[in-house]
């Protein structure tokens, strides 16, 4: 909030009246990752709210890009750059919408540190002084400043080292930790390295104008799966391990046909620095298994009732495994985003089960793999290509 | 019990005079269909919902009803402690009923 400046009466010298103009537009940040991370696992949730009684425009696409609305710090208080935003595209040139009264946009920026940053507690917090983005030059749109704890896997490791050998342990680890890279670094180099993380992030959508309303609600998942980057097969492994329940897993069988064939060898991965000239396809394998699960689906006796129950009577498990990877409704009003009504002949999967996803839906793979690969995700966004497009690196 | 081992049975009674259309999908699904609330009366959210589109109704006549059998309804991220749920339909409650999460 703030004054803008605006025409007044001049008829006395020296007196510049101004008219105070509430912005009603406000912006809260939060952490979306566990307590301490890695710098290239660093992600953040800021939720626009217009908390005026009028629509207020705001463009939502220009400012997914994290560069144009997150200031960091490090730990020494210095300002952290960003890097550059990926190039505008058609939605970012496009004008800001209105934003209605109380409606609220939710918005995620995954991996804007460097991967290779130093340890410490890095500031953050949302700023624009721009209109479209719901600022202006005297009255910027901010978030309150919140911390980030960053920690290498090794710098989490020494710090369980007894304090006696601490020194030693830190300057043996350090060596080991720089060896480690060096050989990682060389292997995805020479395109033979196999990466492998495990993804477990924290997702909330809130659905309004739900019709019927029974669907307006807020609901929260952990879309939890395993990336393996296997450079010398030249293929990106998504696997989401299921253990059953009410259900065995020769009767579950057509839930792997329909979720396989839904998400599998459609997109590729360009994110691989030249390793193979025409990406690594994304494929799905959804595993039973009866322990180390990243979810519980129980059978339900009808149809799909949920991302965690699932019938035998639909194939609206390829939407459900969209969750796990992840992704939001694309259906009636989700986090102030309007989708229209579910089941949309011509909708994605997040809309309609029936149809294939978009390459929108693979942002959190691709974000594992570049950090896995070491390249920042903002600087690779839309690295995700369709498997019939060339990736084009040159 | 664990919150993979919850159970229980909802029951939609029709106390009108006329003939009440039900939508199976809106009553069978839990995100949809069960409020759960902590000890502190914290709503629990519930995992993504159906997706919405093929209504599968039925006809409850009057003094009529239709029970519905939920399972695993309580997410398996909530923590031990005490719970209460209670059935939703339209504008329709049931009473709270407790249960314990281990």
């Amino acid at each position: 909030m703030g004054d803008c400046g605006a025409a007044g009466d001049l008829t006395q010298p020296g007196v510049r009246p101004r008219v105070l103009v509430v912005s009603p537009l406000s912006v809260t940040l939060e952490p979306i990752t566990r307590e301490r991370v890695a710098p290239g696992d660093a992600a953040v949730e800021a939720t626009v709210v217009n908390e005026g009684d009028r629509p207020d425009l705001f463009h939502e696409h220009q400012v997914r890009h994290g560069s144009l609305v997150l200031q960091v710090e490090d730990p020494s208080g210095r300002r952290v750059l960003l890097p550059p935003p990926s190039p505008p595209d058609e939605r970012d040139l496009g004008p800001p919408t209105p934003l209605a009264p109380r409606a609220s946009v939710t918005l995620r920026y995954v991996g804007f540190l460097d991967a290779r940053r130093d340890s410490g507690r890095y500031r953050v917090r949302w700023f624009s002084r721009h209109e479209e983005l719901g600022g202006s030059p005297r009255a910027p749109l901010a978030s309150d400043w919140i911390v980030i704890e960053v920690a290498h896997r090794d710098i989490t490791w020494t710090d369980r080292t007894p304090s006696f050998g601490g020194p030693v342990f830190r300057t043996f680890d350090s060596i080991r930790t720089w060896v480690r890279r060096l050989l990682a670094g060389i292997l995805i180099w020479l395109c033979r390295a196999v990466l492998e993380k495990e993804v477990d992030r924290y997702i909330t959508e809130t659905i309004t104008n739900g019709t019927p309303s029974s669907w307006n609600n807020t609901y929260a998942w952990n879309a939890r799966f395993h990336v393996r980057v296997d450079q010398p097969q030249q293929r990106v492994v998504v696997t989401i391990r299921i253990r059953l329940s009410g259900i065995s897993p020769s009767s579950a069988t057509p839930w792997v046909t329909t979720a396989e064939t839904a998400w599998s060898n459609r997109f590729k991965d360009c994110a691989v620095l030249g390793c193979a000239s025409n990406g690594y396809p994304i494929l799905l394998a959804l595993q039973y298994v009866t322990s180390g699960e990243h979810h519980t689906v129980s059978f339900s006796p009808s149809r799909t009732a949920h991302m965690l129950s699932w019938g035998l009577t639909d194939t609206d498990q390829a939407h459900e495994a969209g969750h796990m990877l992840g992704n939001k409704e694309e259906y009636f009003t989700v986090d102030g985003v309007d989708y229209g009504p579910g089941r949309q002949p011509g909708g994605n999967i997040m809309n309609n089960p029936a149809n294939p996803p978009v390459a929108a839906h693979y942002w959190l793979i691709q974000a594992t793999v570049d950090t896995l690969l070491g390249i920042n995700y903002s600087l690779s966004g839309g690295s995700t290509r369709s498997v019939n497009m060339p990736c084009g690196y040159f | 019990m664990r919150a993979e081992d919850t159970a229980a049975e909802g029951v939609l009674v029709n106390t009108g005079t006329e003939p009440a259309e039900v939508d199976l999908v809106e009553l069978t699904s839990p995100s949809l269909a069960l409020e759960v609330v902590d000890d502190q009366g914290r709503p629990v959210l519930m995992p993504p919902p159906p997706t919405p589109g093929r209504p599968e109704m039925v006809v409850v006549a009057p003094g009529g009803r239709r029970s519905v059998a939920f399972r695993a309804f309580v997410p398996p991220s909530a923590p031990p402690g005490r719970y209460r749920v209670r059935l939703r339909y339209g504008d329709a409650r049931s009473g709270w009923v407790d249960l314990k999460i281990a």
